[in-house]
């Protein structure tokens, strides 16, 4: 689940930058966009054109999206680059996070009735074993430009990385457009570059729980951003509530059951905003311990933490280099 | 330098050819002869492969527009209108008086196109490319081009037509656009690994879709839309899907079988929803210089998947996958060539690439249909000699008048095949069932 972030922007002071604000639907949840430029460079229905060709490409809301179609297929097929460029991204992280982020876990995903069609009961732990053997990315190979399936049934799932990847989309078309100062925010995701007209970076408030057990959030901290992305995941939003049970949407692909994790919600900082979302992703398997570990080998990520302690208070912690882009 | 015909040049020297041969067929469609250098395009069959090779046209580089759809439903035509018009937009001019519905639909949508995209079920193939080709259009048709002897026969004829007509002709078998297959099999022609002398080709895999019966179906419609699982539109997976490895071979090897003989079964689809064809083939192919191949094809759940090619020479070996992959081994199993895959494009889209650019340049560049047809039969020898347990033969199974195809196609017309009180269908039994 994504942490929605809420972001920040002065009016302009200088007369030569006007500030547009685009918003819309995309990807199965919500889009927006702050920018300042001389004038109108870009409007929503360029950017709802860019989103098109990304869901045509990876939505698994979209029955006739490629990844549908990769999915139906017992054996692979050829991905498009927007595909290929998330494989490649989903095949780094899913090493560099000893399979901890994993592309393959869409059964699972949809055993826990957590993809487009309800489920009538939770799985039993045969059902799970069964699934068990398609999920794993040692049952797919990408050659060049297609995906090979080495076992029918692994099915693909991109919603844990392809917002963020959709963010780089976005920003890569702002400045090719000449915006250098904007922030694109897709479902949580988000990338600012550059500064407001008075010199600020952008402002990104950063959401948490209340409580454990309450989806009521509240603004923790305010982060200035330039030059970098953001990308949040969390478990206390998408859940589903079973008895007095909470089982969250973020599948351990090594058990195939939701994580019981303390991590409430992880937000990492990185140069990508589609690694962010992926190592997002996985640190929330990780627990808080482990994910320290985990950050201490990765120079370029920074990561803040919002998790219940032993005495089950909702708390948080960040990295040391994280702490250096907040505001309070 | 290659002269650059315009189109207009394309259709003068076409008439004169036309002419000299005699056919007695009207000159290259009118179309052509207008001001207007847009490609027009129909797509007969809107289902998902049709929906994909009208992207894949509408992609090319050349000015091209769509202005007819045909299907035997209207439901798979409007999905595929609508996809096509959210994502092509200008290029997609398909009025509702171009939307064709029915048996006969193909021939009205025809008559509005320049290139014909024969995309049905197998089954039609056969009639709707030889109503292309007599009308005179250039042509992409997916493969197989038939299920059957008498089809194949008929295809056989059209191509030459075809030829005759100078009309382009390409056949869905992208690995023949793939650059791995292309460059290593090149290396093999010229010599790489000696003379090839056994190969084993492989599709296993999973399954594909299922369209259980529905209420109020007539028989006719009910096999129209589950097509996969009856033979008179798909021709069994050894058929439908294997052709794909089938062909590998036959460009291997540089020709095609003189006898077959396998076995096969109904070993994991063996309920009401799966028609009459199985769901496993092992063949043996013997070509003329004695060559074998062993090809084996499955849909099992649950299973390894293996979907590959590879080939044995008197100078070493040769592994062919679709997965951008080619490798070439000495007879000492040294490593001699190894196709570097990145960058590759995808040979979905080359087929229209390449097809699309000849035609807008006026060249006649693609004859593919007789290859096509050749190891499509290939594909149905394999059924035949599995469905028989026979050793059978190329030329006697290609003489055989034993067509599956329906006497009469219309929606309360009988298929050949018929389910029992139990809902069950008929299958070939090795050792019982005739098939020549």
């Amino acid at each position: 689940m994504i942490l929605s972030v809420c972001f920040c922007s002065l009016a302009f002071l200088e007369q030569k930058q006007t500030h547009f604000a685009i918003s819309g639907q995309a990807q199965g949840t919500t889009y927006s966009i702050s920018y300042y430029h001389e004038t109108e460079k870009i409007t929503k229905r360029q950017v709802d054109s860019i989103l098109s060709v990304i869901d045509t490409s990876m939505s698994l809301y979209n029955p006739h999206s490629l990844i549908s179609e990769i999915n139906q297929s017992p054996i692979g097929g050829f991905l498009d680059p927007h595909f290929l460029k998330v494989m490649q991204k989903s095949i780094q992280v899913n090493k560099e996070t000893d399979g901890l982020f994993d592309v393959t876990v869409a059964p699972l995903v949809s055993v826990w009735g957590f993809s487009t069609e309800k489920i009538k009961e939770l799985p039993d732990s045969n059902l799970i074993s069964n699934i068990l053997p398609m999920v794993g990315m040692q049952n797919i190979r990408l050659k060049g430009n297609y995906l090979e399936k080495l076992k029918a049934g692994v099915k693909i799932d991109l919603n844990g990385i392809a917002p963020g990847y959709t963010v780089e989309v976005l920003a890569d078309y702002f400045i090719s457009k000449g915006v250098k100062n904007f922030i694109i925010e897709v479902g949580g995701e988000l990338r600012a570059e550059g500064k407001k007209p008075n010199g600020e970076s952008f402002s990104v408030g950063i959401e948490g729980p209340i409580n454990a057990t309450d989806t009521q959030v509240k603004i923790k901290h305010i982060a200035l951003i330039n030059g970098k992305a953001l990308a949040t995941s969390g478990s206390y939003r998408h859940y589903l509530q079973y008895g007095k049970e909470r089982l969250t949407h973020i599948i351990n692909p090594k058990t195939g059951y939701p994580i019981q994790s303390e991590i409430l919600s992880a937000t990492v900082l990185s140069d990508d905003a589609t690694l962010a979302d992926g190592y997002a992703s996985a640190l929330m398997v990780m627990g808080v311990d482990d994910a320290f570990q985990f950050l201490n080998k990765q120079p370029d990520l920074e990561a803040y933490f919002v998790y219940k302690d032993r005495q089950d208070n909702v708390v948080d912690t960040m990295s040391n280099g994280f702490k250096a882009f907040l505001k309070n | 330098m290659k002269n650059k015909h315009d189109r207009r040049d394309f259709l003068k020297s076409t008439a004169m050819i036309a002419g000299a041969t005699a056919i007695g067929t009207a000159p290259i469609s009118g179309v052509f002869a207008s001001n207007d250098d847009t490609i027009k395009i129909a797509l007969i069959g809107c289902g998902g492969r049709g929906t994909g090779a009208a992207f894949q046209a509408l992609s090319t580089k050349q000015n091209i527009k769509i202005v007819a759809l045909a299907d035997a439903f209207r439901d798979p035509l409007d999905e595929c209108y609508t996809k096509l018009a959210d994502r092509f937009k200008d290029k997609v001019d398909v009025p509702e008086e171009h939307k064709f519905v029915g048996f006969d639909a193909y021939k009205k949508a025809i008559a509005l196109a320049d290139v014909v995209l024969c995309v049905t079920p197998p089954g039609f193939r056969p009639a709707h490319f030889a109503e292309a080709i007599k009308q005179n259009k250039h042509v992409f048709i997916e493969k197989p081009v038939a299920v059957d002897a008498p089809g194949i026969r008929q295809v056989l004829a059209t191509a030459e037509e075809a030829k005759n007509k100078k009309l382009n002709v390409v056949v869905g078998l992208q690995r023949r656009y793939q650059n791995n297959y292309r460059e290593t099999i090149k290396q093999i022609q010229n010599g790489a690994i000696g003379k090839i002398q056994s190969g084993q080709v492989y599709w296993n895999s999973g399954g594909v879709w299922v369209r259980p019966r529905t209420a109020n179906q007539t028989e006719m419609e009910y096999q129209m839309r589950n097509w996969y699982y009856f033979n008179w539109l798909c021709g069994d997976h050894i058929v439908e899907q294997h052709v794909h490895q089938l062909d590998v071979a036959n460009w291997v090897l540089g020709g095609y079988p003189v006898s077959a003989q396998g076995t096969g079964s109904r070993a994991w689809r063996t309920g009401k929803d799966y028609g009459e064809i199985y769901d496993n083939h092992a063949v043996e192919f013997t070509y003329a210089d004695g060559s074998v191949i062993y090809s084996q094809c499955r849909h099992f759940e649950g299973t390894s998947n293996r979907v590959d090619e590879t080939f044995q020479g008197t100078g070493g070996k040769v592994y062919l996958s679709a997965s951008n992959t080619g490798i070439l081994w000495d007879k000492d199993g040294k490593e001699i060539f190894s196709h570097k895959g990145k960058g590759d494009p995808n040979p979905y889209q080359t087929e229209h690439d390449e097809l699309f650019d000849a035609i807008a340049k006026g060249e006649y560049k693609f004859a593919d249909a007789e290859r096509g047809a050749k190891s499509t039969f290939t594909g149905i020898l394999g059924r035949l000699a599995t469905y028989s347990g026979k050793v059978l033969k190329w030329d006697e199974a290609l003489a055989s008048d034993i067509s599956l195809m329906p006497e009469k196609l219309s929606w309360d017309a009988l298929p050949k095949v018929l389910p029992d009180s139990d809902g069950l269908y008929p299958y070939a039994q090795p050792g019982k069932t005739k098939v020549i």
